[in-house]
C-alpha cells in the first residue's frame, strides 16, 4: 500500500466511500451546510471512473477538518437523537420501578408531610397502600396531632378504602364509587385507650343528655358574689372587724400582762399565808404574847388588804376598758344591716316582670351553650379552611398574573360530573359522647351535572337514646332549598343533677323527645334550625325544707305532665347570630307564682347577710377569740380577788385566835386579881371591921371613962 | 445563558443542519404559546426532545418567548373559544373528550386550544423564516462578520472573550 492510500486510510468513514457524484452530492455535500466548508470538501475530491474520490496527498490540515466534517455529516443523519430517546425512556423506566416499589413509602411520607404541612401537628398515616392499575386506595388508620394541644388528636379514623374508576380516571374524571370510612373521632386522646374529652364534660355539664338544665339558677349566686367581690372595699363591717381586732389584740396582750403581774402578788400572798398556816397558833401564854401574835398577823392581814385592793383597782380599770369592747358584737350585727343594706341598693333583685321568662330564657342559654359546643368542635379546624382558601386564592392569584387561564366550554356530551364521590360510608364516635353511623350520597363539583342533590342519612347512638338525621345540600343552580336537614330524637331525657339553687330545687328530670329541622336562612345568610322540644313526666328532687317558690315549680311542672318549648336558632360562619325561645310554661308559672316572687328581694338580701358572714367569719371567730380570752381574764381577776379573800379569812381566823387567846389570859388575869382583891378586900374590911368595932369599943369606954369623970352642969 | 448562546453559536457556524435550529426554534415557539399544566404541553415537549434539532435553540427561544406569549392570551382564548363553539366542530369534540387520555389534553379549555391552533398555524412559517435567515446568515453574513473590524474588537470585550472560549470549547465540530 503506498503511502497516498494510507491517509486515504486515515481519512474518515463517509469520505473513503467512492460514491456516484449524485450519492456523493446527496450524502456528502448536502450534509456540509457551511457554504466554504462546501467548496473546500468539493476542491479535496476528485472524479475517478464517474466516482468522487478524496484526492491523494492531502495534507496533515485537511485530514484533520475531514475529521471534524465527517463528524458533522454523521450527526446531521436521521430524525431522532438515539441518545435522547433512552435518556427519556431511562426516566420512565426508573419512576415506574420506582414507583412500583416504593410507591407505598411514597404515599405515607406524601400523605403525613401534607397533613403536617397544613395542620402544623404530627400526623401518622397507617399502612397506606395504592394499585396504580386497580386505582384502589386502603389504609390501616390515620391520626392528626392537635397542635393546640399535644396530647389530643385534631381527628382520627381507622380502616379506609376507596377506588377510583380507572375508566373515568382515563378521562380526566376523578369518580370514586363508594369510599369507606370506620372509626371517624374528633378530639380523642393520643392514647388511644384513654376516653376522648367531650366538650360537655370540659364545660362541667352532665353529658347525658341534649338537653341540660343545669345552668339554671346559678346566676343569682354568681351575681351576688361579684358584686361583693366588686365592693369589698366600701363594705364597714370588715374594716370595723379589721380595726377592732387590732384594738382587742393589743388590750388583750397588755391585761395579760397585768394579771400575770398581779398572779404574782396572789402567788407570794399566797405562800405567806402558806407559812402562817404551817407554823399554825404559837403556844399564848401571856398577853404580851398574844398581842404580839396578833400584830404579827394583822401585819399579813394587812399586806393583803392592800393587794386585794391593788387588784379590785385593776379589775375596776379592767371593768372599764373592756366595756368598750363589748357592744363589738351588736355592732358588727348593725353594720353587716348597713351593708346589705348598701349591696341591696347597687343589686337589680329579679322582680316579677324580670321572672316572666324564667324558663324560656335558661333553655335560651342552655341552647346557646350547646350550639356554641358544636361551634367549639367545628373551630379548631377553621384555621385550616382558611388556610387552605388563602393557599388556593394565592394560587390562582399566581396563575393570573402569568397567563390568562381560558374557560372551559362544556362539551355537550361531557355531562358528567370531573368529581364525583358517589357514596360515603362512615362511622364513628367513642363511648363518651356516642356513636355514630352515616350515609352520604352524591358529593360532586359539578352538582348541575347530578340528578340528585348531596343527601345525608345518619343516625347517633347514645346509651338508649337515638338522633336520626336526614337531608340534603343542592349545590344546583335551580335548586329550591339549598340545605335541608331534619333531625329528630324519640326517646331520650333531660336531667339536672347540680339542682337549681336560685329556684331552691336539688335536681330534676324529664323524659325529653325533640324534632328540629336546619333550612337555609330564607331571610339572608346562615342556617336556621328550628326545634320543637317536648317535656314530659318531669320530677323534682327537693331540699328537707323547700321553699315556697320550689314546691309551687315542681308542683306547676309535675300537674302539667307535659310542657313544649320551641326555639329557633340562626347561625352562620361567624357562629350564633339569634336564639328565640318560646313556651306557655312560663305565663303559667307566672301566673302560679303570684306575689310570691315579690319575696325575692328579702331572699336576695338573706342571701347577701350570709356571703357577708361567710366572708367575714374568720374575722368574727378572731374577735370572739379576744373577747373570750378577755372575759378569762376577768374571770381570771375576780378568783385573783377571791383567791385573797380566802387568804385574809385565814390570816383573820389566826389573829382572831391569838387575840381570843390573849383576851383568855387577860380574863384570867382580871378574875384572879378580881378575887384576890376582892379576898384582901374582904379580909381588910373584916380587919378594918374588927379594928373599928375594937376602936369603938375603946372609945366608948374611954368614953364612959371621961363621961363618967365629967359631968356637965344641968344633968 | 452563555453556553446556551455559545452552542447556538456553534450550531450557527458548524455544519449541523439549519433545520435542526429552525424546527428548535419553532417548538420552542410552540411551547411559549401553550399554557402548562396539561398532556398536550408535554407530548410536545416529550416529541420536541426526541426530534434532531437544537435543544438550545428551543429552551433558549421557550426562555425568551415565554414573557411575551401573554401579551397574545387574548387572542388565543378567542381563537379557542370559537374553535370550541363551533357547531360543526361539537360531536367530534365531544367523542374526542369521551375517549380515553385525550381529555388529559384540556383540548376544551379555550387558551389550550387556541394556543394549539396557532401553534400549528405559527409553526411552519416560523421554521421557514428561520431556515432563511440561517441560511442567509450563513452565505452572506457569518464570512464578512468574521472579518469585519467590528467583530475583531469586540472579541476583546471581556464577555465576548468569555463567550468565544466557551465557543471554542464547543467548535470541535467546526
Amino acid at each position: 500500500m503506498s503511502k497516498a492510500e494510507k491517509k486515504i486510510k486515515k481519512a474518515p468513514k463517509p469520505f473513503r466511500k467512492k460514491l456516484n457524484q449524485k450519492k456523493w452530492n446527496k450524502k456528502i455535500i448536502r450534509n456540509i451546510h457551511i457554504p466554504a466548508d462546501r467548496k473546500w470538501l468539493e476542491e479535496r475530491f476528485e472524479p475517478v471512473d464517474n466516482r468522487m474520490v478524496l484526492k491523494k496527498d492531502l495534507p496533515k490540515k485537511d485530514l484533520k477538518k475531514l475529521k471534524v466534517l465527517g463528524k458533522a455529516i454523521k450527526k446531521n443523519k436521521g430524525t431522532v437523537t438515539r441518545w435522547k430517546a433512552a435518556i427519556l425512556l431511562t426516566i420512565a423506566a426508573a419512576v415506574a420501578v420506582f414507583t412500583i416499589f416504593f410507591k407505598n413509602m411514597l404515599l405515607e411520607r406524601g400523605i403525613e408531610t401534607g397533613l403536617e404541612t397544613l395542620f402544623e401537628a404530627y400526623s401518622d398515616a397507617r399502612e397506606p397502600k395504592i394499585s396504580l392499575f386497580r386505582g384502589s386506595f386502603t389504609m390501616d388508620g390515620l391520626t392528626v396531632q392537635n397542635k393546640d394541644r399535644p396530647s389530643r388528636n385534631l381527628f382520627e379514623f381507622g380502616n379506609t378504602a376507596f377506588a377510583v374508576n380507572m375508566g373515568q380516571l382515563s378521562r380526566n374524571r376523578y369518580h370514586i364509587d363508594e369510599i369507606t370510612l370506620q372509626g371517624l373521632k374528633f378530639n380523642s386522646s393520643r392514647d388511644s385507650d384513654e376516653l376522648p374529652e367531650s366538650s360537655v364534660s370540659e364545660s362541667g355539664e352532665s353529658g347525658d343528655s341534649l338537653i341540660d338544665l343545669e345552668a339554671l339558677g346559678s346566676d343569682a349566686a354568681a351575681e351576688i358574689e361579684s358584686l361583693i367581690e366588686e365592693q369589698i372595699d366600701n363594705l364597714q363591717t370588715l374594716k370595723y372587724l379589721e380595726n377592732a381586732n387590732e384594738e382587742l389584740s393589743t388590750m388583750t396582750d397588755r391585761w395579760e400582762e397585768l394579771f400575770d403581774e398581779s398572779a404574782e402578788k396572789v402567788k407570794e400572798s399566797a405562800e405567806q399565808v402558806k407559812a402562817l398556816t404551817d407554823q399554825g397558833t404559837p403556844s399564848i401564854s401571856s398577853v404580851q404574847e398574844a398581842a404580839e401574835a396578833a400584830a404579827e398577823y394583822k401585819s399579813a392581814y394587812d399586806s393583803l388588804e392592800s393587794t386585794k385592793s391593788e387588784l379590785e383597782d385593776l379589775n375596776s380599770r379592767f371593768k372599764e376598758e373592756t366595756q368598750q369592747f363589748q357592744s363589738i358584737k351588736s355592732e358588727v350585727s348593725t353594720l353587716i344591716d348597713e351593708d346589705v343594706e348598701y349591696l341591696s341598693s347597687l343589686i337589680e333583685l329579679p322582680g316579677i316582670g324580670d321572672l316572666k321568662n324564667i324558663v324560656s330564657d335558661k333553655i335560651k342559654k342552655i341552647l346557646m351553650e350547646q350550639f356554641s359546643d358544636y361551634y367549639a368542635m367545628a373551630e379548631p379546624f377553621l384555621p385550616y379552611l382558611e388556610k387552605l382558601r388563602d393557599r388556593q386564592a394565592t394560587e390562582e392569584k399566581k396563575k393570573k398574573i402569568s397567563r390568562l387561564q381560558g374557560s372551559y366550554i362544556p362539551l355537550e356530551s361531557a355531562t358528567i360530573p370531573r368529581f364525583l364521590i358517589s357514596r360515603i360510608n362512615l362511622d364513628g364516635g367513642d363511648g363518651s359522647s356516642g356513636t355514630f353511623e352515616g350515609l352520604i350520597e352524591g358529593i360532586s363539583s359539578e352538582p348541575d351535572k347530578l340528578d340528585q342533590p348531596i343527601t345525608l342519612d345518619a343516625n347517633w347512638i347514645k346509651d338508649t337514646s337515638t338522633v336520626a338525621l336526614d337531608g340534603f345540600l343542592d349545590m344546583r343552580e335551580d335548586a329550591e332549598e339549598m340545605f335541608l336537614l331534619n333531625f329528630s330524637s324519640p326517646g331520650g331525657s333531660a336531667e339536672l343533677n347540680d339542682g337549681m339553687s336560685a329556684l331552691g330545687i336539688e335536681s330534676a328530670r324529664a323524659d325529653l323527645t325533640y324534632s328540629g329541622t336546619g333550612m337555609s336562612n330564607p331571610d339572608g345568610e346562615g342556617v336556621l334550625v328550628s326545634l320543637d322540644m317536648n317535656f314530659n313526666n318531669a320530677e323534682f328532687e327537693m331540699p328537707d325544707d323547700p321553699d315556697m317558690i320550689a314546691t309551687l315549680i315542681s308542683d306547676t311542672l309535675e300537674d302539667l305532665q307535659s310542657f313544649l318549648v320551641s326555639a329557633e336558632i340562626l347561625m352562620d360562619g361567624k357562629g350564633i347570630q339569634s336564639i328565640a325561645v318560646s313556651t306557655d310554661i312560663d305565663r303559667v308559672l307566672q301566673d302560679r307564682l303570684g306575689d310570691l316572687i315579690d319575696e325575692l328581694p328579702s331572699q336576695g338580701a338573706d342571701a347577701l347577710e350570709s356571703y357577708i358572714r361567710n366572708m367575714i367569719s374568720d374575722d368574727l371567730l378572731t374577735s370572739e377569740k379576744l373577747a373570750s380570752s378577755l372575759d378569762a381574764l376577768g374571770i381570771e381577776s375576780l378568783d385573783q380577788i377571791n383567791s385573797m379573800e380566802e387568804l385574809q379569812a385565814k390570816v383573820d381566823e389566826l389573829k382572831n385566835q391569838a387575840e381570843d387567846r390573849g383576851d383568855a389570859i387577860l380574863n384570867e388575869a382580871e378574875e384572879k386579881a378580881r378575887a384576890e382583891a376582892e379576898a384582901a378586900k374582904a379580909e381588910a374590911e373584916a380587919k378594918a371591921q374588927a379594928e373599928a368595932d375594937a376602936a369603938k369599943a375603946e372609945a366608948e369606954e374611954k368614953l364612959k371613962e371621961e363621961a363618967s369623970k365629967i359631968k356637965l352642969p344641968g344633968f | 445563558m452563555i453556553s446556551f448562546f455559545a452552542k447556538i453559536l456553534v450550531a450557527l457556524n458548524s455544519n449541523s443542519r439549519s433545520a435542526e435550529l429552525s424546527s428548535g426554534v419553532a417548538f420552542g415557539f410552540c411551547l411559549a404559546l401553550i399554557p402548562g399544566g396539561n398532556l398536550l404541553w408535554v407530548m410536545i415537549f416529550c416529541i420536541a426532545f426526541l426530534l434532531k434539532h437544537n435543544l438550545a435553540a428551543m429552551l433558549l427561544s421557550l426562555l425568551l418567548l415565554s414573557p411575551l406569549a401573554p401579551l397574545l392570551d387574548p387572542l388565543l382564548h378567542k381563537t379557542g373559544y370559537l374553535i370550541l363553539t363551533l357547531p360543526v366542530l361539537q360531536n367530534t369534540l365531544a367523542g374526542l373528550y369521551n375517549m380515553p387520555v385525550l381529555p388529559w389534553l384540556k383540548f376544551n379549555n379555550t387558551m389550550v386550544m387556541g394556543s394549539f391552533i396557532w401553534s400549528l398555524i405559527l409553526w411552519l412559517p416560523v421554521f421557514i423564516l428561520f431556515q432563511i435567515l440561517i441560511v442567509l446568515y450563513r452565505n452572506k453574513v457569518a464570512s464578512k462578520l468574521s472579518e469585519s473590524k467590528f467583530i475583531k474588537g469586540l472579541k476583546k470585550i471581556p464577555i465576548v472573550s468569555k463567550l468565544l472560549k466557551a465557543y471554542s470549547k464547543l467548535s470541535f465540530l467546526h
